[in-house]
């Protein structure tokens, strides 16, 4: 794969049968922050796989670690004050964890690409659309000539559906609209052909018609390319349409798993019913009020002693306080850590 | 301006247009733009070029030598044979003047440049790495910026001796330590762009991030700083030289032809003060004119006329009428 940068890398990619061992496996992954003399512990022993070709999805609210968790795969914490403390991350049978700089370098854009949150200033201003483009490939094909990576800058554009591309490569940023920037912005993370994406919000700072074109266009381009994506979002709407397996955290830790039919139909932690609960529904009859979680969500720098939910839970035991709880199959990819057994259906 | 035109009609015909980099006609356009958009800098670019060519070629320009004596004709006004008079010496004044644009453009240009060198430098590895590095160089900075200026000045020349190369030296020393946190301070804000961060988690080595995303993103502030910094070397030299600190005579700098011959004969001829005066003034004028409008021209979010983008997209949208 010397000069070729275009579509035979995947073809080969399609041709092996799917190995059974998964893309990534994160196992007890811990990250924390530290600040003056408090270490806050925004991501605390969390586990869990990324199968070839799913979409894998990270839901939690604000401060609950899920984009922690996606830095920590890439190794992106800035450090000071941030420290990946323990765990393992494996990817494609390499630990990143263990990987020199350089080497996790070379994983960075080419294997596993990112997507941020902010489409508008995620571009570099007085960079044109071509050439942060032509960034990636740049860097991981040194050997592609210009011809071909101007062809391969124009296929991208072309793939992410924006139109007129060879006139586009001239824009700067501010000449897009935002929908377009982060078409651009995935047009930079698919342009090495990465196996895994981590796409950050990739829909949060877009409005909601964007937003479906968006993630329509992600679910198109991973499921042709039969990449990866770990897809981290607050919104509920956007997993349940757009994911293959979720992931539920609070607090730094994963509360509950399971494919997207099991945990909307089926939430069994606290935390799920409550985030289903505070979700307005169409059958709900007209004047109902939603029942939000009550309280805060804790300062992680202190966080509860055993289950970090239990503070605002409503079927906490006295046990809940003093043992935090492991996660417990309870059904084939059904997985949730509490130890009251709770069942949402009324 | 054949890179100009676009092949969207063939997908697999290889495009006919290139990415980025100064091509042949956009030279061409910049200046018409500046003409049209920026009068007052393409003025200030025009002086530049005079003072630039004057350098140059100085010794074609100049009729006589910088220190070429005529006795008789001392403290001459200004005459066909004179244009700018003659001094106490009997030299051509305007002869002077242009050489003396020589010794000016090479001291202004060879200090600022060294000068934004070492503040770009320091300001960028100081902003961007931060922590105990930033520091360090920070309080080293401090501590220069403690000592007045002419101080500095003054105990660097009684060690290194008066002269062209040491002036330089010292100007781009003293002026390239303080400009640093300015450079420093754009840094700080650059760093936190999320782009940044987009181009680590792309893979980009650090020195590709500092040349390509943080450097032109804090290129206004260091233009405005070179064209404010061209400015007051030539100032400083003068100064310096008024002092009897810079380039030593008989070398025709502005600033010693102000001070030393100016100032003396200020009432007898008072041409020997106007004429390297006008001439410093000009040239700090056209030099901060240029740079203004420099600055405002670069930065893509402020062109008026949007760009390559816009103009093929124009020409485009009038293919298909």
């Amino acid at each position: 794969m010397t000069a070729q940068i275009g579509a035979s890398l995947s073809a080969d990619d399609r041709a092996e049968p799917a190995p059974t061992t998964p893309l990534l496996q994160v196992r007890g992954l811990k990250t924390v922050f530290r600040q003056g003399g408090n270490t806050v512990s925004a991501v605390d022993g969390v586990s869990f796989d990324v199968r070839h070709g799913e979409t894998l999805a990270i839901v939690g609210e604000s401060g609950s670690g899920k984009s922690v968790t996606a830095m920590s795969i890439l190794r992106l914490i800035p450090s000071p004050p941030g420290e990946i403390v323990d765990g393992k991350i494996e990817f494609d049978g390499r630990d990143l964890l263990s990987l020199s700089e350089e080497e996790i370098r070379r994983v960075r854009g080419n294997d596993i690409a990112m997507i941020f949150q902010e489409p508008m200033s995620s571009l570099n201003p007085v960079l044109t659309i071509g050439r942060q483009l032509a960034e990636p490939i740049q860097v991981h094909r040194r050997a592609a000539g210009r011809k071909n990576i101007l062809q391969r800058c124009i296929e991208l554009l072309r793939q992410v559906r924006i139109p007129e591309p060879v006139t586009r490569l001239h824009a700067y940023p501010h000449q897009f609209s935002g929908g377009m920037r982060q078409r651009a912005m995935i047009a930079m993370a698919l342009a090495c052909e990465p196996k895994l994406i981590i796409a950050d919000e990739p829909t949060t700072a877009l409005d909601v018609t964007v937003q479906a074109q968006i993630l329509e266009l992600l679910k198109d381009l991973t499921r042709r390319h039969g990449t990866s994506m770990i897809l981290i979002t607050h919104d509920l709407g956007v997993v349940a349409r757009y994911a293959d397996r979720i992931n539920v955290m609070y607090a730094g830790r994963i509360v509950e798993r399971g494919t997207a039919l099991q945990i909307f139909d089926n939430p069994r932690h606290p935390y799920t019913i409550g985030l289903m609960d505070s979700m307005p529904k169409l059958n709900q009859p007209p004047g109902a009020r939603l029942r939000p979680i009550d309280g805060q969500p804790p300062d992680l720098a202190n966080p509860p002693t055993g289950c970090r939910f239990h503070p605002r839970c409503r079927f906490a035991v006295e046990r809940c306080q003093q043992e935090a709880p492991p996660l417990e199959q309870l059904a084939d990819e059904h997985w949730k850590a509490c130890w009251v057994d709770v069942d949402a259906k009324p | 301006m054949s890179q100009l035109s676009v092949d969207t009609t063939t997908a697999d015909k290889p495009p006919t247009t290139r990415l980025g980099g100064w091509q042949r006609g956009r030279f061409s356009q910049f200046v018409v733009r500046l003409a049209r958009e920026r009068p007052l800098g393409a003025l200030g670019a025009l002086i530049c070029l005079i003072l630039l060519f004057t350098g140059v070629f100085a010794d074609f320009i100049a009729p006589q030598g910088y220190n070429a004596i005529n006795p008789i004709d001392r403290l001459k006004p200004p005459s066909s044979d004179y244009w700018f008079g003659t001094d106490q010496l009997g030299r051509d004044l305007f002869s002077r003047i242009v050489h003396g644009a020589q010794l000016s453009v090479i001291v202004a240009f060879a200090a600022t440049t060294l000068s934004i060198v070492i503040s770009a430098g320091i300001g960028i590895i100081s902003g961007y790495f931060g922590g105990r590095l930033d520091m360090i160089l920070q309080r080293f900075v401090d501590g220069w910026m403690c000592f007045p200026d002419l101080i500095i000045l003054i105990v660097a020349v009684s060690v290194l001796g008066p002269g062209t190369w040491q002036v330089i030296l010292i100007l781009g020393l003293l002026f390239g330590i303080a400009g640093s946190r300015i450079v420093r301070g754009a840094v700080l804000s650059a760093k936190e762009n999320v782009y940044v961060h987009a181009a680590e988690s792309m893979g980009a080595s650090t020195m590709r991030i500092l040349l390509r995303h943080i450097l032109p993103n804090v290129m206004p502030p260091i233009i405005v700083l070179y064209t404010t910094r061209l400015a007051a070397v030539i100032l400083a030299e003068s100064g310096l030289s008024f002092l009897g600190l810079g380039i030593p005579p008989p070398a025709p700098s502005w600033g010693g032809m102000l001070s030393l011959d100016g100032r003396s004969y200020m009432f007898q001829a008072p041409w020997l003060a106007i004429v390297p005066g006008v001439a410093l003034t000009l040239a700090v004028f056209g030099i901060n004119m240029f740079g203004d409008a420099l600055r405002d021209l670069l930065d893509p979010r402020m062109r008026g006329g949007g760009g390559r983008y816009v103009r093929l997209a124009r020409k485009q949208a009038g293919e298909k009428k």
